[in-house]
């Protein structure tokens, strides 16, 4: 079989001592990242990055990917102790994770959650053994006509399904795309964008722009929102407490299904990433359930669902990043940014180019799937040690690796000045509300449009139509503007009903 | 689903308004329009080309008009929105800002041990209470670190920990 034959070869990989010890590096530091609650897995990838310059691209992407699915393990722990999502993905897990622990089965919830996540990310696993080879072929087929609108269409629903306002998420994602320009043009080798700084002719260091705008930015937000004091609920960490009885197993069984299948669906889509399946897989099993009204006092259930969606749904995001070249999320823009600094062109052709890329990404996700249920349930009363470390602690060393990636990406001090310029204008942003991370997406996925659109006006003698008369391009232009229409009305109506009670108080 | 995740998280406070619009909704739109409208400037000296030749302009010029509109969208769809701008915390902000710049300037000149003692003495000053211990104990371990990775990783990691 020829499935068997791939992963045979993907664990060979995977399985080489430098691989293994890229994903058990990556998983580590990945759940450490997601359980302090300020950094996600954004700042966690981009501090990071500068290290896998010296690995190959296979331990640098197993790397990476460990840090992303690592984060979403550990960042339960925080929102379960303190009522405060280490990440936002884990916002859900408040509700009814917090209230346990109140009831002193914060040992059942943290290790519920690890159990739900193993589930939930192997489901999605399966899912891309199964369904990476035909997206393939289905893609390869495809050319720059239709490459152009895809990317159109995923640009507009990562910037409008995501939390805020959709039209500032478009303008944002535009605003990446024309920083994206920035550097040599590569058909006319007409400088762009440059100021007249040499450093600027390469392009923007998509690392350098990532640590600034949420390293920096989000360190400066936390001081605008002044810190939270963190009170820790005593946990038992004993196995005895651990353990989830008979009882609590029965609840979750069918919620970790529903929510990894669930979170399957949603993490493929490109946009709508792991924070909008845990929220769904939440308010699905609330309608569900016989007992509605007791969620958000502590059942396993809403832990459970919520938990195995947003891994779920975190995995089957490399689906389309790895089959097509389009990443659905921006965590997802960064790891592609990473193998493009290492010369590996994400797309159909990276299966057939680099298998052994393709299929060790995939082994080692089982491996760091198994490492992380293994670590994680003896390691919880590290975890919730680590929550203790006070922010006057954690800032600087944050600031210290983000001085270190910066400068060590290519052995400039202009990086760490471009660093402070970026972190101050994320800042900004912030502050004006406009989001960053559509920004950040069309950083590394503007070059490429370009490209296309300039190739396939090339192929079609200059007849603009191009993109209307190709039917799977059409298709797909037709769904951008369905999806840009009914979000924005949806979004319209949603704030003229929040805004009636207001106005009538 | 009415209670999404809010990644922005909303100040309290009554918002400003100039006009009827919101100031901070005004400032984005406008900064967002600015940005487009230079960019579509800067583009039409890149070289337009053809539709048959596309030139270095032309993908750049139409991203500014789009971005130019969407400000002013912005602006518009803004104008019932409840936000406030919240108060920035200058003094945190500049004492980042400080350390990051001295380790930048030290780095090479000074060499990295310097580099991470400038840093870490200047971004302590971000909290309202100065705290000599600790940053201590931080710019210890961070040069352990260093030290470790200039070690471990000899030439991939370029770093000179003292002076030349």
């Amino acid at each position: 079989m020829e499935l068997l034959d791939n992963m045979a070869l993907g664990f060979g990989v995977a399985l080489s001592w430098s691989s293994l010890l890229a994903c058990l590096i990556g998983v580590t530091v990945g759940t450490f990242i997601g359980v302090l609650p300020g950094i996600g897995p954004l700042a966690g990838i981009s501090l990071l990055l500068p290290l896998t310059f010296t690995q190959t691209p296979v331990d640098a992407i197993v790397m990476l990917a460990g840090i992303y699915y690592g984060t979403m393990y550990g960042s339960s722990t925080a929102a379960i102790l303190l009522n405060l999502p280490g990440t936002v993905t884990s916002a859900v897990v408040c509700f009814d994770g917090y209230p346990m622990a109140k009831q002193g089965r914060a040992g059942v919830a943290l290790a519920m959650t690890t159990f739900a996540s193993f589930i939930g990310g192997c489901f999605s696993i399966v899912l891309m053994m199964a369904f990476a080879p035909p997206l393939v072929a289905v893609a390869s087929s495809f050319g720059s006509p239709e490459y152009f609108s895809m990317t159109i269409l995923g640009l507009l629903a990562a910037s409008t399904l995501s939390a805020g306002s959709p039209i500032k998420g478009i303008a944002m994602v535009v605003v990446g795309l024309l920083v994206g320009m920035a550097g040599t043009d590569v058909n006319s080798g007409y400088d762009r964008f440059t100021f007249g700084v040499d450093e600027f002719l390469d392009g923007v260091n998509i690392v350098v722009l990532a640590m600034g705008m949420f390293g920096v930015g989000e360190i400066f937000w936390n001081f605008t929102e002044g810190q939270k004091s963190a009170q820790v609920e005593k946990v038992d960490v004993s196995w005895k407490a651990l353990m989830p009885s008979r009882r609590d197993w029965k609840d979750s069984a069918f919620p970790i299904g529903r929510g990894a299948g669930l979170g399957a669906v949603i993490g493929i889509l490109p946009g709508a990433g792991a924070a909008i399946a845990s929220f769904i897989a939440y308010s699905v099993e609330k309608r569900v359930s016989k007992h509605p009204e007791k969620f958000g006092t502590g059942v396993i259930e809403g832990v459970a669902a919520a938990e195995s969606a947003n891994n779920s749904a975190a995995q089957a995001a490399f689906i389309p990043t790895m089959a097509l070249g389009i990443p659905g999320s921006v965590t997802m823009a960064l790891i592609l940014g990473a193998l493009l600094i290492h010369g590996v062109q994400p797309g159909p052709l990276v299966m057939t180019t680099n298998p052994e890329l393709f299929w060790g990404l995939i082994a080692s996700f089982w491996i760091g799937n198994a490492l992380l249920l293994v670590l994680n349930l003896p390691l919880i009363g590290v975890w919730v040690r680590m929550l203790t470390i006070p922010y006057h602690v954690l800032y600087p060393g944050i600031l210290f690796f983000i001085c270190l990636g910066a400068y060590s990406s290519q052995n400039n001090p202009f990086d760490v000045f471009l660093v402070i310029a970026f972190g101050v204008i994320g800042y900004g942003m912030r502050v004006l509300q406009l989001p960053a991370a559509p920004a950040l997406l069309g950083l590394v996925l503007g070059p490429m449009m370009e490209e296309h659109f300039r190739r396939a006006l090339l192929i079609a003698r200059g007849d603009a139509t191009v993109f209307l008369t190709q039917p799977i391009s059409a298709g797909l232009l037709l769904l951008s503007v369905i999806l840009v229409v009914s979000t924005v009305r949806s979004s319209w109506k949603k704030r003229r009903r929040a805004a009636e009670p207001t106005a009538a108080a | 689903m009415t209670d999404e995740p809010d990644a922005m998280g909303e100040p309290d406070g009554k918002p400003v308004r100039i006009a009827g619009f919101n100031v901070v909704e005004l400032v984005g739109g406008g900064v967002l329009s600015a940005v487009g409208i230079a960019a579509a400037i800067a583009s039409a000296n890149y070289g337009l080309g053809t539709l048959r030749q596309v030139g270095p302009g032309m993908f750049p010029m139409c991203l500014g008009i789009v971005l130019a509109l969407m400000g002013v969208a912005v602006i518009f769809d803004g104008r019932r929105s409840m936000s406030v701008a919240p108060r920035a915390p200058w003094r945190p902000i500049l004492a980042i800002c400080a350390g990051l710049a001295a380790f930048g300037l030290l780095v090479e000149r000074m060499g990295a041990i310097a580099a991470i003692v400038g840093l870490v003495v200047l971004v302590g000053f971000a909290e309202p209470k100065f705290r000599p211990k600790t940053l201590a104990g931080i710019a210890l371990a961070a040069i352990a670190f260093m030290s470790v990775l200039a070690w471990a990783f000899y030439g991939a990691v370029n770093i000179q920990l003292l002076p030349e």
